[in-house]
Order: C-alpha cells, then sequence, then structure tokens
C-alpha cells in the first residue's frame, strides 16, 4: 500500500513538473497577461446514480466550481455530500452522512498555443488532475457479531456517535466538452488513495464520504453537466475564431 | 504525438493503479483463536538416572466445563487446541486420560476485541495470564506463549507423568 501510495504522489509532481516545463518553453505573446479567463460551475450526476445502481444504501452529489486560468490550468474545489446506511451480510450495520470538500487542480493537456505564439481555441479539452479531499466522519457502527461457538457465546458491539477526519489523494483523467452557450459537459476517472485518518484502523470507517469505501483504493467515474462563464475578453477571442 | 503519448501514458498507469486493487472483502476463515496446548511426558532413565522430557501422544477427551459437547473424544492427540471463554476471563477444560484419571485444565485470561471489518465483524483475542491443572494424571503445565492470536501456535505445555 505504501509503495501505491508513493506512486500517486511522485505521478503527481511528475504531472505538475511537466506541465510547467512545457508552459516554460511557450513563447510569450500579449495574451499571456490575461490570467482569468472565467469559472464554470459543474453538478456531477454519476455519482448519485452509480450509488443507486452499484453501492446500495449510498447517497451522494457533488458539486464542482472551476477557475480557467489562460485556459490551461483548473483550479478546483469540488463539495459533496453523502450519506451511507449499509447492512453487511452479517448483520453488522454502518451508518455515516456528512459533508467533504476536496481541492486540486484540472491542467488541460492540450497545446494552447500555435507556433507563431497565438492562442488555439479549444472548445473540448482532456484533462488530467490531482485532488486533495478530506472529510469529518460522523458515523455509526451497529450490530457488530462477537460469537465463539463451542461455548454458545454472542454478543453484539455498537461504536455509536463516533467521528473521524479522513484525508485522501486522487488522480484524473476526463474530458470537457463545450455544447453551447455555455452549457458544457465532462467525463473523468479517478484512482483514489487514502492517506491518513484519525484511526488506528481504517475499517472502522467503512464508508468515507467523497472517497469511498475506506480499505483499498478506489476507482470512481464522473460525469458532470454544468455552465461555463467565460470573461469578455475570451469571449472576444473566441468570437475571432 | 508527444500529447498522444502522454495521454496513453497517463491513461495505463490508471488502469495499473486500478488493477492494484485487491478483494478486500475476503475474510480470515477461522473466527475463533484457540490456545494450542503441546502434550509433554517426563520419563526417568534409570541407567543414566536423568529425567528426560519428550513430545508424547496420549488418548483423550476432552471437554469445556459448562459446554455439552466435547472437543476431543479419545483419540491419540499430541497437542490440543482449546476455545476460551470470550465473555469471562476463566476458562476451564477438564481433560481424561484414556478412561482412568481426569484433571482440570484452567486457563486465567483477558480478552481483546478486535475489529476486523463490516463484513468479517470482531475477533476477539486473549492474553494467558496464568494457568493451573490438577495433577492426578498431569505433572505440571507451563506457559509457553501468552498472546492468544490465531490457531496455529502453542502456548501451553502439558507435562504427563
Amino acid at each position: 500500500m505504501n509503495r501505491l501510495r508513493y506512486v500517486i504522489i511522485v505521478c503527481g509532481l511528475w504531472l505538475v513538473a511537466g506541465t510547467l516545463r512545457g508552459q516554460s518553453r511557450e513563447p510569450k505573446s500579449p495574451s499571456d497577461s490575461v490570467l482569468f479567463r472565467g469559472f464554470s460551475v459543474h453538478l456531477d450526476i454519476a455519482s448519485p446514480l452509480m450509488g443507486i445502481a452499484v453501492d446500495k444504501g449510498v447517497i451522494t452529489g457533488e458539486l464542482q466550481f472551476d477557475v480557467n486560468l489562460r485556459n490551461k490550468f483548473f483550479p478546483i474545489v469540488e463539495l459533496g455530500y453523502a450519506s451511507v446506511d449499509h447492512t453487511a451480510d452479517n448483520g453488522a450495520r454502518y451508518r455515516a452522512g456528512v459533508p467533504f470538500w476536496r481541492l486540486g487542480l484540472n491542467y488541460n493537456v492540450l497545446k494552447t498555443k500555435a507556433e507563431d505564439g497565438s492562442e488555439k481555441l479549444n472548445r473540448h479539452y482532456p484533462f488530467v488532475g490531482l485532488r486533495y479531499g478530506m472529510s469529518v466522519v460522523n458515523y455509526d457502527l451497529l450490530s457488530v457479531p462477537v460469537s465463539r461457538d463451542y461455548w454458545g457465546e454472542t454478543a453484539e458491539l455498537a461504536w455509536s456517535g463516533r467521528n473521524a477526519y479522513a484525508g485522501w489523494v486522487e488522480l484524473l483523467a476526463g474530458v470537457r466538452v463545450d455544447l453551447a452557450k455555455g452549457f458544457t459537459m465532462g467525463w473523468s476517472v479517478r484512482v483514489k488513495l487514502l492517506l491518513h485518518t484519525a484511526l488506528d484502523n481504517n475499517e472502522l470507517l467503512w464508508y468515507v464520504p467523497g472517497f469511498g469505501r475506506s480499505s483499498g483504493t478506489q476507482f470512481t467515474f464522473n460525469y458532470t453537466i454544468g455552465f461555463n462563464y467565460r470573461t469578455r475578453y475570451e469571449r472576444a477571442r473566441m468570437e475571432r475564431f | 504525438m508527444k500529447q498522444f503519448v502522454r495521454i496513453f501514458g497517463l491513461c495505463w498507469l490508471m488502469v495499473a493503479l486500478v488493477a492494484c486493487n485487491g478483494d478486500d472483502t475476503v475474510c480470515r476463515k477461522e473466527k475463533t483463536v484457540v490456545v494450542g496446548v503441546a502434550l509433554y511426558k517426563t520419563t526417568y532413565n534409570a541407567a543414566t538416572e536423568t529425567f528426560t522430557t519428550v513430545p508424547t501422544s496420549e488418548k483423550l477427551t476432552v471437554w469445556g466445563v459448562g459446554s455439552d459437547s466435547t472437543l476431543y473424544t479419545g483419540a491419540a492427540v499430541s497437542a490440543l487446541a482449546l476455545p476460551l471463554h470470550v465473555h469471562t476471563d476463566t476458562t476451564t477444560f477438564v481433560l481424561q486420560r484414556d478412561s482412568s484419571g481426569i484433571d482440570t485444565l484452567t486457563v486465567y485470561h483477558s480478552n481483546d476485541t478486535n475489529f476486523i471489518s463490516l463484513e468479517c465483524g470482531c475477533f476477539v483475542y486473549h492474553t494467558i495470564l496464568a494457568a493451573s491443572a490438577t495433577t492426578h494424571q498431569v505433572d505440571s503445565v507451563i506457559i509457553e506463549k501468552t498472546a492468544v492470536q490465531n490457531v496455529s501456535e502453542n502456548h501451553l505445555r502439558i507435562y504427563y507423568r
């Protein structure tokens, strides 16, 4: 698990270093002075559907706010809420319902400048990204069985009203597609790795809102729709194409 | 081309990372930990005038005091696997050797509940604090290991006469 953690962290650093190096090679142009190009708000509609279809008892939803910096970098905040009520085959029950947040950056992997230094038009773009997510989980673990068959001893343990923070990192890749009149949609796949929790035994947090099952690396899919606001400068630039 | 390689590389990396996922819902087969007891016998060698201790097999019938079922029913065994109580801190077993003498083995222990996972529930581990036995057939009992956390270790030695 530690090796996997290092792989994700190294990949994240490689992404950042690679993108910065690539950026510095591009010739400067007057448009470089205009940093802020707009912002967008997106609603993820895949995770609630996945919660209903796959993870029974999980209800989740999230919003994404990102800022467009030179059409290349997209600092992003993701806010969401998830509740889970799951009963295992042995009767043990886990309940949690809390908000979560993620901070990170998307990077447009397409070239945004032509050979002559002029900016290109990228209405649709593939991206890679990195996130750090956190949630303070209020959870109940109920009816956890303890038994010793030979002696006929059975009991049920409970951990009620507990809370613990959990932090994780995500590596993602996706596509953002410009529809019309500022409306956009996108897809992304994510690999998530739990970095730390306040507990010695992470298994107590069976499900971490915003992350998923606490045991092992998680893999999720997001499908988002939303609205993209472009600045006057960016709208004027796009009209030239 | 460079961009294609970069995107392809990242996709491959994502797939590789996802492939690292293990099956995290597999529970341990044994949900009960047991005290392993090895049987020994001390014999006197008249020629050398010394006592020697060797592992032995005994035909034992074993049951827990308070339980209706037997753990061993007269078969020749060289080691025993004994489950301890999870709600009390003293467990007593009856050890009947052949059809003759009966001894009782009492284990004093603490119980430590460990949450494994939602699917697997809790395991109760034990720490052996003391052990004693009556001495009709048994010579003595010693503690070899105090932590009881699996089904494959020996924790006690019983020395038969």
